[in-house]
């Protein structure tokens, strides 16, 4: 299963290939994008079964990117795990609205990440 | 079925043999009657015919004249079979040709000898009731011998015309020819024709009552078992069965709607059985909500409490009707929260259809947690509680079908950690108080528990006189100067209550409702007035243990005195556990020229003060010092020395902000002490700070402090004679000066 | 400059040392910054503006910079690249999210510039008020909170 990482930091992106990695799952099976609008490009051209997206991103913002997501049959009921730096109640009202899955807080521990998306990975 | 008698198989059997057996008898009567009729009608018409030919014969014999071979005839036929007896009868019952008598009364008649006398047949005679009817009715006649299996028939012999030639005119009879016939061998065939049809129908009815009979347990007897067989089994609680008949005629049409019922009543029973475990759950679900401790609801897709719903939750909110009330209306019954129920549907809104959202998420945004709710007493009355809720979605397949929400009451746990704080104070206040009399000895705090027993009783008297300011703002003093002593003596738990005491009277003197206070103040005197008495049972106790004169460092055993040292050092570490409070670090430096200060009692509560002010409001805080250049701590510098001969001075002096005339400018102004623009020096506007109820709200420093107190310390230089005086430098720092002659003691 | 503006990154980031990257802190006394374009050789800045206006930046020696990080992605890094700058960056972000929640009772706006580098940048410092310097050291090194705060209110 393909999992796609969605976050405007290059460091964020390696610190969840790395979590990812430790878990067991494929370093190919990893895709990552730097922002929303590549990462709508990627998931169009892979199927992918899981999204790590960061909320705060240049160009097409996490909260933009899911509701685009969303929007495509395939992808209608696919896990999005949001990451996000705080937990204010109005963001996780939004993103609950655009359909996002379950979320994650920035600084994130591998342990609490994969107790999250644990039972979305087959792997 | 009653019994073998009672049984269809045999009613239709026996039916059946009836009806084949009657029709049998019947058809069997029927022809053998006929075949009898048949045969006798035409023996006797045979008979009829073999008279008609004898007439016929004999009287062409006879006209022929040859009448003996009329009589050898008749000899002839005698001889057949088949005739038992043939006969001629004269009228008179004589046989005929048995003598010459007709042959005679013949040629009489013809006048001639026509017929000769031939051979004659014996002489008979007949007296036979039949023969005479014959007689009468010129009718034949048969009679039938039974017995004899034999027929008789008498047949008239009438004179005919063609007679009449010879045997005369008369036109009656005039003989009658008599036959006896066995009717042996037509009674034979009648038996046995009989005998055959009887057979013949008998084994032919056998056959087809054989044949109906399987016809009917087919059709009949078979599917009626059937159908009863199966109905039994539904009777006595089987309904697994069904009956299984192919015909399409009316019986196949009742097992049809038979198999119908039994399926129905197999539903209506599973039903049945459903609905009583249902019932069952129920009765152990209610058990499980009367008991539980915990409030349990469920919330029905439209938002609506549903009919299940646990005990506890009835005497959380203390009414009972929370079926079909919509659940924001329930948890917020106060018209005027429409925000707050909009916000709880939003909550519940996702909670139903953002299934792609895992709970866990969801629950971030649930305003039920920890919150406090204003709900019914049950009594008429409202109360405050405190609940958490959790909401977990019930699934139906994919879909939430509804949703529990669990209420636990936090009421008791948020009160008992109330309480055991409070306790945990009490206790800490307590074994403050043990301590610092350990320390200072107990005389000290006679003097302040006087000083606190005074206090509390002015204010007791002055509860109803609280609009006139001037009450207020003594009553604000004492306080004020009871938390410093308290601080100075290290009673803080005292010093805490009085600080609140002391907040009351401020917002009084500065325009709250005393009516709207006075039950808080009451409140506040009360803790006061308990650590008061707490101190003074302690003290009691210490004095009847330490023996006199051994207290505090020993020096001095009689009165409540204290070194200056002693002072110097209380002033220094309750510099430090100000400073430490409010977050900052200082340093306290102590220049003692005069050694022992006896006047330093009457200063002590003025002290207190100045110290408490210069760190609280003069010193800035470390980043801010920093910033300015200075050390990160602060410095408080007293120092004690003789400005003139007979005169002492002490002073407190800061290194922090300096006091802000600008501030002190706008005070004055807005209490009305000075016209806007009006000129005023810096000496004339630090006076105003020495004025009570000189607020520092907006004058020394940005924090909300309260009135600096300045004017208890001047009051109580005035009253040891002495005179004070300020020294202040932007951002260079405060100092106070007190100074005052000495009394020449000892 | 208030404390109470200021703790809250404070807290923060020793928050983030400790649990994040299981590195023990240690500050140090704060003075005043004589020169306030003497920082370390990588800078993360934190604006603030409303009640009080000002920047809070964290500054760190390049060697620190790199293992912090590298502990961070748990990948050794050797150079001052991208991925560092931007896993300081991220650190920053994460301070400053975390302080936002001590600083929800002020009218406080939080904004972040960015992560600069380089032996010449210079921070604009609000005008006229002095910049003081928080030391802290830990087994990477040693790193500061640099701040100034104009209080308007």
């Amino acid at each position: 299963m393909k999992i796609l990482v969605v976050d405007d930091s290059a460091v964020m992106r390696r610190i969840h290939r790395n979590i990812l990695k430790e878990r067991g799952i494929d370093d190919g099976d990893i895709l990552d994008a730097a922002d929303g609008q590549a990462a709508l490009e990627i998931a169009s051209r892979n199927a992918i079964g899981l999204f790590l997206v960061d909320w705060n991103m240049p160009r097409l913002n996490g909260l933009d990117f899911v509701q685009r997501i969303r929007a495509i049959a395939s992808y209608a009921k696919t896990p999005i795990i949001m990451i996000t730096s705080e937990a204010a109640r109005y963001n996780v009202v939004e993103a609950i609205q655009a359909g996002v899955t379950n979320y994650v807080v920035k600084p994130i521990k591998g342990e609490a990440l994969l107790d999250k998306i644990g039972r979305y990975l087959n792997a | 079925m009653n019994g073998i008698f009672g049984s269809i198989r045999f009613k239709i059997v026996s039916v059946i043999i009836l009806v084949l057996t009657v029709s049998i008898s019947i058809s069997l009567a029927v022809m053998v009657g006929t075949t009898r009729e048949n045969l006798l009608g035409s023996v006797r018409r045979n008979l009829t015919v073999n008279n008609d030919i004898l007439n016929t014969v004999i009287r062409n014999l006879m006209l022929a004249g040859e009448a003996p071979i009329a009589v050898q005839t008749l000899q002839g036929l005698k001889a057949l079979e088949e005739f038992q007896e043939i006969a001629i009868y004269r009228k008179d019952g004589t046989t005929a040709f048995n003598d010459y008598d007709t042959i005679d009364s013949v040629n009489r008649f013809q006048d001639k000898v026509v017929f000769d006398r031939t051979e004659r047949t014996e002489r008979l005679i007949l007296e036979n009731p039949n023969f005479k009817r014959v007689l009468e009715t010129n009718t034949p006649r048969q009679n039938e011998l039974t017995t004899e299996r034999q027929m008789e028939y008498f047949f008239p012999i009438l004179n005919y015309a063609q007679c009449r030639s010879c045997h005369g005119p008369s036109p009656y009879i005039r003989g009658v020819a008599y036959y006896r016939v066995s009717t042996a061998n037509a009674y034979d065939r009648i038996n046995a024709a009989g005998t055959f049809l009887a057979a013949s129908l008998i084994a032919m009815g056998l056959a087809i009552a054989v044949l109906l009979i399987l016809l009917m347990q087919r059709i009949v007897v078979h599917p009626i078992l059937a159908i009863g067989a199966t109905v039994a089994q539904v009777g006595e609680g089987n309904l697994d069965v069904s009956i299984e008949l192919e015909s399409h005629d009316e019986f196949g049409g009742l097992a049809i709607k038979i198999n119908e019922m039994i399926d129905g009543l197999k539903t209506r029973n599973r039903l049945l059985i459903e609905n009583k475990n249902i019932e069952a759950r129920n009765q152990e679900n209610r058990k499980y909500l009367d008991n539980i401790g915990q409030g349990l609801l469920l919330i029905r897709k439209d938002f609506i409490i549903g009919e299940q719903y646990s005990a506890f939750l009835v005497q959380l909110f203390g009414h009972a009707e929370l079926a079909d009330k919509p659940f924001a209306n329930f948890i917020y019954p106060d018209p005027a929260s429409i925000q707050e129920r909009e916000e709880l549907e939003q909550f519940l809104s996702m909670v139903f259809f953002n299934t792609l959202t895992e709970m866990e998420m969801i629950q971030v945004a649930n305003p039920l947690r920890d919150k406090t709710l204003r709900v019914g007493d049950g009594k008429g009355g409202e109360r405050e509680i405190i609940v958490d809720v959790l909401f977990a979605r019930i699934m139906d397949g994919e879909t939430v079908d509804s949703v529990m929400a669990i209420f636990e009451d936090r009421t008791q746990i948020v009160r008992a950690r109330e309480e055991l704080a409070v306790q945990r104070e009490r206790r800490d206040a307590e074994l403050e108080e043990i301590s610092a009399i350990l320390k200072a000895g107990p005389s000290a705090f006679i003097e302040f528990a006087r000083e606190a027993d005074a206090g509390l009783d002015s204010l007791k008297r002055s509860y109803d006189l609280l609009s006139d300011g001037e009450i207020v703002a003594a009553l604000f003093r004492s306080f004020h100067s009871l938390k410093g002593s308290a601080r100075y003596l290290e009673l803080r738990g005292f010093e805490r209550h009085a600080h609140a005491l002391e907040n009351l009277l401020a917002l009084i003197r500065d325009g709250a409702d005393p009516r709207a206070r006075v039950g808080e103040l009451v409140a506040a005197a009360a803790r006061l007035a308990d650590e008061v008495e707490n101190i003074k049972s302690i003290n009691e106790r210490f004095r009847a243990f330490v023996p006199a004169g051994i207290g505090g460092d020993g020096k001095n055993a009689v009165g409540s005195g204290e070194t200056t040292a002693a002072v110097l050092d209380r002033l220094t570490s309750m510099a430090k556990s100000i400073a430490a409070d409010l977050g900052k670090t200082v340093r306290v430096e102590l220049r003692n020229e005069l050694g022992e200060l006896p006047g330093l009692e009457n200063l002590k509560t003025a002290l207190v003060h100045l110290v408490r002010n210069a760190i609280d409001h003069g010193l800035e805080e470390g980043l801010e010092r920093v910033a300015a250049g200075k050390n990160e701590e602060g410095s408080i510098v007293i120092r004690i020395y003789s400005p003139a001969p007979g005169e002492a001075a002490v002073e407190i002096a800061d290194d922090g902000r300096g006091i802000d005339f600008e501030a002190v400018r706008r005070t004055a102004e807005k209490q009305g002490l000075l016209k806007a623009g009006e000129a005023a020096d810096s000496s004339r506007l630090l006076r105003f700070i020495f004025r009570p109820d000189f607020s520092s709200r907006d004058a020394v420093t940005s924090t909300s402090g309260r009135g600096v107190g300045l004017d208890a310390v001047a009051e109580a230089v005035r009253s040891i004679g002495g005179r004070i005086s300020v020294k202040t430098g932007k951002n260079e720092g405060t100092r106070f000066t007190i100074r005052f002659t000495i009394k020449e003691t000892r | 400059m208030q404390v109470k503006y200021i703790n809250p990154f404070l807290r923060a980031s020793v928050n983030l040392f400790k649990d994040y990257l299981d590195l023990q802190v240690e500050s140090g006394k704060p003075f005043l910054l004589k020169d306030p374009q003497a920082l370390y050789e990588v800078s993360g800045i934190i604006g603030l503006a409303g009640e009080t206006r000002g920047a809070v930046v964290l500054s760190f020696g390049r060697e620190t910079a790199i293992r912090i990080v590298s502990r961070l992605a748990k990948q050794e890094y050797l150079a001052l690249g991208n991925e560092v700058l931007d896993g300081v960056g991220e650190l920053i972000n994460i301070i400053a999210g975390n302080a936002k929640q001590d600083l929800l009772e002020f009218r406080i706006e939080i904004s972040l510039p960015g992560v600069i580098t380089g032996k010449n940048y210079k921070i604009h410092w609000p005008e006229g008020v002095p910049v003081v310097c928080i030391p802290f050291s830990c087994e990477f090194g040693d790193f500061s909170v640099n701040v100034s705060l104009k209080d308007i209110a």
